[in-house]
């Protein structure tokens, strides 16, 4: 049941309550008077739509484009009438014609527990009537016959307003086929305003006058290998096996067509009518199997939720680039590492093309299995803070603001550590002079004594950027370079001046900071 | 009850520093392993590490994989550090897991790859197993996998050799007494297959970014002082 405006109503049946005589819209009050037994609960919002999502993504089986009909809820709506459009366009072949591809539909669905009716029309609304309100012998309307099969059926088969039902039901006119005969012009002038329109434009486009483009719940991936099971698949085992071949007529596809995928999913349809699926994406375009067998791997056959087993396996590529074959060197190579013994000699060193490709495939690997906070680069910024000049980021997807190639403003700049610390860890520093170099200070619990210093090195702080929320705010940074006894060698930082103190942070001691090592 | 006693670490080098005049050892396509103490020593171990990796190994990626606490603890690698070692164009992959495993992983995926020249990985404890095969995958690559480890291993490795490196007092800048010259580092090679062992003190050179010795037959401060001449000028 759900809060109508007068009132609760009930917004959805089972059969039981259907037998009792229930029906939709009607008052709870009305229902429970009838059936003083009746059982309700509330409506949760969004819960049918994402029912109905789950089941499009499992309707991809039938054909890549899958486009919900949420229905016209609301006022005396066509409450419970949701869809699916599935565009089946060259794919009926596949599971031998457009009835057997119904009958499986239908029986699929009802194994899963979905009460569905199916209809097949060159056009939506008239696939949409078919499946509300013929006969299930008679779903199917052959292309270009979309108008003797609808004649029959009510108008308001023809997804109209109830308001338009109405109005056209007082003319007597109560099937479609009645209103061919009407001439159009007078039928649009006599139903002027909202319902007319609406009126010609549904006949238009159940008919197909009129275009009727379907916008699917995911975009259709132009490149996939599908194959569905006679027995479904009940371990990831055989996932693997059946995705290594998958992947096999996915890479020989995109090289007749010369590309390479960026992205690749695989989505198992559930016997339960769900769909289950990962995805792996590529640093640099590849249609190399192996390598896309091992990205799959990499993320885990398992990630796959078999449940009570798969029934069809897809693997698709969503994102591709043009990916033209190259020679690398005269004499191209495959390093076999396998192969390799122990006593054999090493590998000739790769070409740097081979180089930059194996890198990227590393990365894909990596990233796949660890994921992308694991695998990180060094991006520099123009910037003099060092923790902010060159900072860590994910290679899978780095940040915009940054750049992968040091800046030339920082190629000339001074020593910097092997190590940084960040955030920079506080130490205990006494110095002989108060803007001096620290004479001994203390770290980690270990006092050491400064052998030999250098510096200051003065960084102000940057003006022009704002500080983060929450975060204290700069103060200018003297940097120096000590070696203690034993020879380490540190970076430690004074933030804050003495003697002249900043205006705006007078109450800021000078601090004392461990910032990074030497080598 | 059972009492596990912890194998005692073995002596420290320093105490037989009769300084080899051998030259300076460079690093082999294999596994090394290079064993330090303290924070400062994993600063020495990895600067030793890349000045000595050999010239193939300067070519192509430098991978470091570590579990993200060791990263917490130990500071992150900076890329801008590496230049002064004569490294600033070479590509940094830095692999951070939740687990040694995965590190040790990930090293080996990188040297099969053949995209990785040099792979340093902060594992401390590694199976024998897992030593072997990353032995195997690098001399089959031609790159070298240097393991670090602070703590006294416990367990047997493949390692062809074992390095302990530590922070050398470093002699005074020329130009300014009170500064640190050019970064030296103790180093003794414990344990190795192939070769005698020793010890030396070498002194990372700036202009030609290679080791050398720093004491011995001589001492280089007159070289230091035409190093700090160019560069001022």
């Amino acid at each position: 049941m759900e809060r109508g405006p007068r009132g609760l109503v009930l917004a959805a049946l089972n059969p039981a309550a259907q037998a009792l005589g229930l029906r939709l819209g009607q008052a709870h009050a009305d229902a429970c008077a009838l059936a003083p037994s009746l059982k309700s609960e509330p409506v949760k919002p969004g819960q049918a739509q994402d029912a109905l999502r789950r089941l499009a993504l499992w309707a991809q089986r039938y054909g890549p484009l899958v486009a919900l009909d949420e229905g016209f809820s609301g006022e005396g709506g066509y409450c419970g009438l949701e869809g699916l459009w599935i565009d089946t366009t060259g794919a009926d072949h596949l599971f031998g014609g457009e009835t057997a591809l119904l009958a499986d539909l239908t029986a699929r669905l009802a194994r899963a527990g979905a009460a569905a009716q199916v209809g097949l029309a060159g056009t939506p609304g008239a696939a949409w009537a078919l499946a509300r309100f013929a006969a299930p012998n008679a779903a199917i309307a052959p292309p270009g016959a979309e108008a003797g099969a609808l004649a029959a059926l009510p108008v308001e088969a023809l997804r109209l307003s109830p308001a338009a039902v109405q109005l056209l039901g007082r003319f007597g006119l109560r099937r479609i086929g009645d209103l061919y005969a009407l001439p159009r012009a007078g039928l649009a002038r006599r139903f002027r305003g909202e319902a007319g329109m609406q009126l010609i434009q549904r006949l238009d486009q159940a008919l197909g006058r009129l275009p009727e483009p379907l916008t699917g719940e995911t975009a259709p991936a132009a490149y996939f290998a599908h194959r569905v099971f006679a027995e479904p698949i009940l371990h990831a085992e055989g996932v693997a096996q059946w995705g290594a071949r998958l992947a096999l007529e996915l890479c020989a596809k995109l090289e007749r067509e010369g590309l390479g995928a960026r992205r690749i999913v695989l989505t198992g349809f559930r016997t339960d009518g769900r769909t289950t699926w990962f995805s792996a994406a590529l640093g640099l375009a590849s249609r190399d199997p192996d390598h896309l067998i091992r990205l799959l791997r990499e993320r885990g056959w398992a990630r796959l939720e078999v449940g009570f087993g798969l029934d069809a396996l897809r693997l698709s590529a969503p994102v591709t680039e043009p990916l033209t074959p190259s020679q690398t060197d005269l004499a191209s190579r495959r390093n076999d590492l396998q192969s390799v013994s122990d006593q054999s000699p090493a590998a000739p060193p790769l070409s740097d093309l081979e180089t930059y490709r194996a890198m990227a495939a590393l990365i894909d690997r990596l990233t796949a299995r660890l994921g992308e906070a694991a695998v990180l680069r060094p991006i520099w910024r123009e910037s003099w803070t060092p923790e902010r000049a060159e900072g860590l980021a994910p290679y899978a997807s780095p940040p915009p603001t940054a750049s992968a190639v040091k800046p030339a403003s920082q190629t000339a700049a001074q020593a910097r550590p092997i190590l940084l610390f960040n955030p920079p860890e506080p130490i205990e520093a006494v110095a002989e002079l108060p803007d001096g170099a620290p004479a001994r200070f203390t770290w980690r619990r270990v006092s050491r004594r400064v052998a030999r210093a250098s510096g200051p090195e003065r960084l102000s702080p940057e003006w022009w950027r704002r500080p983060s929320a929450g975060a204290r705010p700069a103060l200018t940074r003297d940097y120096y370079r000590l070696e203690d006894e034993d020879g380490g060698r540190y970076w430690v930082f004074r933030e804050g001046l003495y003697g002249a103190p900043d205006p705006d942070h007078a109450d800021r001691r000078p601090s004392w900071w461990m910032h990074g090592l030497f080598p | 009850m059972i009492v596990s006693a912890p194998l005692r670490p073995p002596a420290p080098a320093r105490a037989r520093l009769d300084v080899s005049t051998a030259p300076a050892p460079t690093l082999a396509a294999g596994l090394e392993e290079v064993c330090v103490e303290g924070a400062s020593g994993v600063a020495a171990g990895l600067g030793f590490l890349v000045s000595a990796a050999s010239q193939r190994a300067r070519g192509g990626g430098l991978m470091v994989a570590a579990p993200r606490a060791w990263f917490r603890e130990r500071g992150r690698l900076l890329a801008g550090g590496l230049g002064p070692l004569g490294r600033s164009g070479q590509t940094v992959l830095m692999i951070a897991p939740a687990t040694e495993l995965e590190a040790l992983w990930a090293l080996e995926e990188g040297l099969r790859s053949g995209a990785v020249a040099l792979a340093v990985g902060a594992v401390e404890a590694a199976s024998l197993l897992a030593t072997r095969r990353l032995d195997l995958a690098a001399r089959a690559a031609g790159a070298t996998v240097v393991l670090i480890k602070t703590r006294p291993a416990r367990d047997l490795s493949a390692a062809r050799r074992r390095w302990r490196v530590a922070p050398h007092p470093s002699a005074p800048h020329p130009w300014d007494p009170k500064a640190s010259g050019a970064a030296r580092w103790r180093v003794a090679l414990e344990r190795s297959r192939d070769g005698a062992s020793g010890a030396w003190i070498l002194e990372h050179d700036l202009e030609t970014y290679r080791l050398r010795l720093a004491e011995g037959l001589a001492d280089h401060r007159l070289d230091l002082g035409e190093y700090a001449l160019r560069r001022s000028g």
